[in-house]
């Protein structure tokens, strides 16, 4: 039937969703309270309207400046740049961190055409420039494109004097050394800490 | 480790069925065409992922069938572990023990097997990246994690020459510095490995050919006099003009010759098809002594049509020089058994149309 199959497509081609789990969905959804579904395509349909960039950090926010900016109670001599929105729930939902963020909307990667012009470096130094900050902290992905974004904020850095460190990675918390992967290990291994200094 | 049982379904000719391989020799005798060779590539097939004949889905499964898979009962030490490769709808899965694996890279720690056949001769007199292939197989056999070296470097490459193309030139030196780190690692894993070879290559070839002037190997890495990464960078903007004008990067491990050398000449341009035969053979040899010596654990051999290839001689001496295994499969023409003896170790399989029978 034409309207289910527009429908699975159109789930399929939302992320981590593949053709049965759209179906299933879809059939889900039409076995549903009707209510329950005006909902949902109400939330659906009025979420890019509620939602835009926080005009300081660039994080998602349903106000002008979003709650991270906006709280005073917040260390405002730590900066962690991340590559993505999702990044910085993902940080403040661990909550160990209490700083600021900036949101770089990317990575850098020439193969897919983004480069530094198309990310948000710009408003990123402005910051740095007028705000007190002490230390930068580099929470990009631990791939390729994070590896090079975090390499290209140590190099437009060089010549201030600021604090520049970069997450750790390693060996998982709770995990067992047995079972950890060797590339895993390896690093861990080259970023060993000293424990009697 | 030992196979101790192969199933194959829909894999080229073979028939469905579950074959117990759990003898230290497992012998296939038939003629040209019925399966020999392809048993031994299902056996390399459950042990990596892949083939080592073609990278096509499509040949592999048998004709006018879509899906395939193969599943293997392999003991290593203490544990058994069951492996299954499936192809269905053009994608590859792979599980352990039932559970699957994401990257094909978690079996390299449960089975290694080494292959040797007609194909091998490319790794000595082919292309560069031929032998390049060879060398990183083989690094990556004792090393793991130079897998993901490898991964890494061809993927700054491949960002490099997209920036050469068309992109931001200020980001030119973050790309040299990674690439460069992430090159010397690779010519230091190089360099350590030819050394390593030429600890056992020289004399293996000289016992089963003997011939008394010995063959070495020699790497020629395309950065040369290199010790630092500051070298390599200072390199890599010397050549940034000749990048620029051929949109990529002109220098580096991707460049990376290794050469064979007897009494000082080149080895290959002037052996005979025996000699680069043997020399084929013997380095897939040197790789089965290095993974003994180095990792501890013996590895499965798969000799296809190999023997076959050697004069009577040259072949008994290279029978003598391979012990080092836990479990060998052979391929032979029917009557060309080199297995006289019956024995508990040994099992022969007559290999017809396809269908294995156990004689």
């Amino acid at each position: 039937m034409k309207s289910i199959d527009e429908l699975i497509r159109s789930f399929s081609r939302l992320p981590g969703i593949g053709n049965k789990s759209a179906s299933r969905i879809v059939y889900h959804l039409i076995e549903q309270n009707r209510n329950d579904n005006l909902m949902f395509g109400e939330l659906i349909s009025t979420i890019q309207d509620k939602i835009h960039l926080c005009s300081i950090c660039g994080s998602f926010t349903e106000t002008d400046i979003c709650e991270v900016c906006n709280d005073p109670s917040r260390d405002r001599s730590l900066l962690c740049i991340v590559e993505q929105p999702q990044d910085v729930f993902t940080i403040e939902a661990s909550g160990v961190y209490n700083g600021m963020y900036h949101v770089l909307h990317g990575a850098i990667s020439p193969l897919d055409g983004i480069g530094p012009e198309q990310l948000s470096f710009g408003e990123m130094l402005n910051r740095i420039n007028s705000d007190e900050f002490i230390e930068i902290i580099l929470a990009t992905n631990p791939t390729e494109e994070g590896d090079t974004t975090a390499l290209y904020v140590m190099h437009v850095l060089k010549h201030k004097e600021i604090k520049v460190t970069r997450l750790a990675s390693g060996l998982p918390v709770g995990g067992d050394l047995e079972y950890t992967d060797k590339v895993t290990l390896a690093r861990s291994l080259r970023g060993r800490i000293p424990m009697n200094s | 480790m030992i196979i101790e049982s192969l199933r194959t379904y829909n894999f080229r000719n073979l028939s469905d069925s579950t074959i117990d391989t759990s003898n230290k020799h497992v012998l296939l005798v038939g003629d040209n065409g019925q399966g020999k060779s392809n048993f031994i590539e299902a056996i390399y097939f459950a042990c990596y992922g892949s083939s080592f004949r073609t990278r096509l889905q499509k040949q592999i499964t048998r004709f006018s069938k879509n899906d395939l898979s193969v599943i293997a009962s392999i003991k290593n030490g203490d544990n058994t572990y069951k492996i299954k490769v499936i192809f269905k709808d053009g994608k590859r899965k792979t599980y352990i023990n039932d559970n699957e694996i994401k990257d094909r890279k978690e079996l390299l720690s449960i089975c290694t097997c080494i292959v040797f056949s007609h194909e091998d001769m490319e790794y000595v007199n082919g292309s560069p990246m031929m032998q390049r292939k060879f060398f990183d197989q083989t690094i990556s056999l004792l090393n793991n994690p130079y897998i993901d070296s490898m991964r890494l470097y061809n993927a700054v490459i491949k960002q490099r020459n997209a920036l050469l193309k068309n992109g931001d030139e200020s980001l030119i030196g973050i790309y040299n510095k990674k690439l460069a780190d992430i090159g010397l690692e690779i010519q230091r894993q190089r360099t350590w490995i030819t050394e390593k070879c030429n600890e056992i290559f020289p004399t293996l070839y000289e016992k089963i050919s003997e011939n008394p002037l010995p063959v070495t190997i020699i790497y020629n890495p395309s950065w040369k006099a290199t010790n630092c990464s500051e070298d390599i960078i200072r390199i890599l903007e010397n050549s940034y003009n000749r990048d620029k004008k051929y949109e990529m990067t002109t220098s580096g491990p991707h460049r990376d010759k290794f050469m064979f050398i007897q009494d000082e000449r080149d080895f290959i341009s002037t052996a005979s098809t025996g000699q680069i035969r043997l020399t084929a053979i013997v380095m897939k040899l040197v790789q089965s002594v290095l993974y003994g010596n180095l990792m501890k654990n013996r590895p499965i051999l798969l000799l296809d049509d190999v023997l076959l290839e050697l004069d009577i001689s040259k072949r008994e001496r290279f029978l003598e020089n391979i012990y080092d295994y836990d479990q060998a499969f052979f391929t032979f023409l029917p009557k060309e058994s080199y297995f006289k003896e019956k024995n508990t170790d040994n099992i022969t399989f007559k290999v017809s149309d396809g269908v294995l029978e156990s004689i």
